[in-house]
């Protein structure tokens, strides 16, 4: 299943509740929040993308 | 009420106040280009105006005052109710004394109708405004949208809810994660 924003954050609430309740190893907590991190700013970086280019006004290339 | 009367400094006994809010005036000069100049003793009652000032847009302050012309043809404006207080009692007015009507006539400024209340100091209040850091220090302990847009370097109208609610997660686990570990926030990145 690709993995989407409600994924991410169910997960993320999952991982809140096993920390909190010390289920968890704390190292692998680590590494997967350092994960989740980087999900998150590729997530981020889609969207500004996706946002700028639907702003712009689309481009016509003339050819001699 | 046994009615009292006191005269008004600075005005060299020309006017005096009543305590039910009363201001008389004793007696005036009469000079022009035709009468030679000369004191007319006749008391009488000095006429009230209600003026509405304006501290800001939305706030008005209405009070009720006269206009005291002095030997020295100068022009005095008192505020009546704080006349009577400032005479009949020995209360200090300063900018946190607020004097109010008990009956909501603002005309009446008998000493029996006016009530002294002590405002409370703007700082003091729990209601007052958020200065600058505090409202920082308060965004970033609530994670708001201003927070989070501020720190992913977006406009907070920009950012959409899913958006803000996986940052919002995402840092609330680190925040955790960090006060378990004892480590700084930033050694998760």
């Amino acid at each position: 299943m690709k993995p989407n924003y409600n994924t991410l954050s169910d997960k993320l609430f999952a991982l809140y509740d096993k920390i909190e309740e010390g289920k968890i190893d704390v190292n692998k907590a680590k590494a997967m929040v350092r994960a989740a991190t980087t999900i998150n700013s590729i997530h981020r970086a889609k969207l500004i993308a996706t946002q700028t280019t639907s702003l712009e006004k689309r481009v016509i290339f003339y050819e001699d | 009420m046994i009615l009292e009367s006191k005269f008004i400094e600075g005005t060299n006994n020309q006017y005096s106040i009543r305590n039910d809010g009363v201001v008389i005036r004793h007696f005036s000069i009469v000079s022009n280009q035709f009468i030679e100049t000369r004191v007319s003793y006749k008391d009488s009652i000095v006429k009230k105006n209600l003026v509405i000032r304006k501290i800001n847009p939305e706030n008005k302050l209405p009070y009720v005052r006269v206009l005291l012309y002095t030997i020295e043809g100068k022009k005095r404006e008192c505020n009546v109710k704080t006349l009577v207080i400032k005479y009949f009692t020995d209360i200090k007015i300063n900018t946190n004394t607020r004097i109010t009507h008990k009956d909501n006539d603002l005309f009446n400024c008998s000493l029996d109708n006016l009530l002294i209340e002590k405002k409370q100091s703007n700082y003091l209040s729990i209601d007052r405004p958020l200065t600058r850091a505090e409202a920082c220090a308060k965004n970033k302990i609530d994670i708001t949208r201003a927070y989070v847009a501020n720190q992913t370097g977006r406009l907070a109208k920009d950012l959409l809810d899913q958006e803000y609610e996986e940052y919002k997660i995402l840092l609330q686990v680190k925040r955790l994660l960090a006060q378990k570990t004892n480590c700084s926030i930033h050694s998760l990145r």
